[in-house]
């Protein structure tokens, strides 16, 4: 019964867990501006995280060591630097955004400029980060985050025609005012959303917190492969949200504010206050993974004591990082720079650096010195193979579609 | 000239060169350059109309509806901007932005008013009393005249995208 009630929970913290202010804003745009013609990439995203979240898992249950600090001392400190690179700057554009993301929430829910809600969500980051057992921290925020299901509740208020739906999201077109280029500009953001670097290494280093051994497995499979795809379901529904409320009126989404919108008029104000409290949770959980995996790809890298299982007297260098990240987030968000804007080339240039996350991933799990008889079978390994093909893709294309077309504009 | 005067008067050059070059790069509205100016103002328009709507139902909060109209009045300064860049050597083309760019005001108004009236709490002062001290703004209960001034700005956006050939 206990391990029935740990795998729900671990299930229901995935799926809230898994949307964050990057699948939000870019899912909402994606549906403002081409209907649910750009689903597939949800689908496509939420099987390679699956893919590459439980290579991940599996390595740091085997080897009780997180993949990052497996990559460092299998692929060399050179490898390794340049994983740490990418996915840093990434982690980092991926803070501000979400400290910004809790911010605009709290200015939806008090009206007051989300620039002042920035020291506050900070300080709340940092003090859940330095107090809060991992655990704890983890299902408090993933739970809440459910909250977001208010987006599938509220498509079914607005009862849209379920045909329009289906027919842009199983026969994709570019819609006509849009061109080609800017639909796969949007479609490399989705994937990138759906794909950040930082939920793999915060999953790998999360199972060293938990202490994670291989008769877990099991257990960790069953949160991913229900966990994740639906909240790939979230994602799609405020897709479908915006979609059907939004791009009939000519709303394209730019503010955190228009993605309300749907889910007021079909649930009205107490729909509202759900949502709210959900984008509060879902943007709170992903800036403390994404802090404490800025900290732990650090940490991993140079060889530092590490993870909030131990007392942050004994990880100081470990927690200093994370505060320093925390603090240069939130100097980039005073300037008065955008956050969604913010959030939506952390999502692009997420896509640009995947290649150097999952490449060292696929080869780790490989390792028969590290993983023994848990190496990837044949069926895993093509799988991954495809999908580094599609990441590469995505990857070369982010850059010159984001020239071509003016980062979607 | 002196050597270093010679070297400052090239530089000189350069930079109106430069500077004319860049007066030259600098867009003349049209219907492919006013387009996404246009477009983004009327999707701004078209947001702080259902949030004002929305909030005339009692759907939303004051809070969201005015963060909203708040975010949309953001939304048209940019693209106030983005057309106020625009050269237009012709006068037709004067014309064209004059227009877009009074027809943007308008909408910079109705989109304050509305923040305004959006913000105003449910406990607001009436309008008897809001004439009493003075106040010419929109309360709480202004909301339906804000919801007519954001329409009629948006046919005026209209006309003018139809007339410029925006589709």
């Amino acid at each position: 019964m206990k391990r029935l009630l740990g795998v729900a929970l671990g299930i229901l913290t995935a799926i809230g867990g898994f949307v964050d202010i990057g699948d939000l804003v870019t899912n909402a745009v994606v549906g403002s501006r081409f209907g649910l013609s750009l689903a597939w990439v949800v689908v496509v995203g939420v099987v390679g995280i699956c893919l590459f979240a439980n290579m991940s898992g599996r390595v740091a249950a085997v080897s009780g060591r997180a993949t990052f600090e497996v990559i460092r001392e299998r692929m060399g400190p050179r490898a390794g630097l340049a994983n740490l690179g990418a996915s840093f700057l990434i982690n980092l554009m991926t803070v501000t955004a979400e400290i910004g993301g809790i911010a605009l929430a709290l200015q939806l829910a008090s009206g007051v400029a989300y620039l002042l809600w920035v020291p506050v969500a900070l300080l709340a980051v940092w003090l859940v980060i330095w107090r809060v057992k991992f655990k704890i921290m983890e299902n408090v925020t993933g739970l809440l985050g459910l909250s977001l299901v208010v987006f599938a509740v509220a498509l079914f208020l607005l009862k849209p025609d379920w045909g329009v739906l289906a027919s842009q999201a199983f026969t994709p077109s570019v819609p006509k005012e849009e061109g080609a280029g800017v639909y796969w500009y949007f479609a490399i953001a989705l994937f990138g959303a759906a794909m950040t670097p930082y939920e793999v290494f915060f999953f790998s280093s999360g199972a060293v917190e938990e202490r994670w051994k291989v008769k877990d497995l099991l257990q960790a499979r069953i949160n991913v492969l229900l966990g994740f795809p639906l909240g790939g379901f979230l994602s799609v529904a405020i897709a479908a949200c915006a979609a059907v409320v939004l791009l009939p009126a000519g709303i394209s989404v730019t503010t955190l504010s228009q993605v309300a919108l749907p889910v007021a008029q079909a649930g009205g104000q107490l729909a509202l206050a759900v949502l709210i409290l959900g984008v509060v949770a879902a943007t709170f959980g992903a800036a403390l993974e994404t802090t404490l995996s800025s900290g732990y790809t650090l940490a991993q890298f140079f060889g530092w004591s590490w993870g909030k299982f131990r007392r942050p007297a004994q990880a100081a260098r470990f927690h200093m990082s994370m505060i320093v990240v925390l603090l240069a987030g939130a100097a980039v968000l005073v300037t008065g720079v955008d956050p969604i804007l913010v959030t939506e080339y952390s999502v692009v240039f997420s896509a640009i650096a995947l290649p150097l996350t999952y490449l060292p991933i696929l080869i780790v799990s490989n390792d028969p010195q590290y993983m023994g008889e848990h190496v990837n079978n044949r069926a895993v390994n093509i799988a991954g193979l495809v999908y580094l093909v599609i990441i590469l893709a995505a990857s070369l294309a982010a850059i010159p579609l984001m020239i071509a077309t003016g980062a979607g504009a | 000239m002196t050597r270093q005067g010679r070297r400052l008067a090239a530089i000189f050059l350069a930079l109106a060169v430069l500077a004319g070059a860049l007066a030259a790069c600098s867009p003349r509205p049209s219907a492919d350059t006013l387009e996404k100016p246009a477009k983004d103002v009327f999707a701004a328009v078209q947001a702080a109309t259902l949030a004002v709507d929305l909030r005339i139902k009692d759907s939303t909060t004051a809070a969201a509806g005015s963060t909203a109209a708040d975010d949309m009045l953001g939304e048209v300064e940019s693209a106030t901007d983005e057309v106020e860049g625009f050269t237009a050597p012709t006068e037709k083309e004067k014309s064209l932005r004059d227009d877009m760019l009074a027809t943007f005001a308008t909408i910079s108004r109705a989109l304050l008013h509305a923040r305004d009236a959006l913000t105003a709490p449910g406990n607001a002062p009436g309008k008897a009393e809001q004439q009493e001290q003075g106040q010419s703004g929109a309360g709480a209960d202004g909301l339906p005249e804000v919801l007519g001034e954001l329409r009629s700005a948006t046919d005026q956006l209209k006309a003018l995208m139809t007339k410029a050939g925006i589709q």
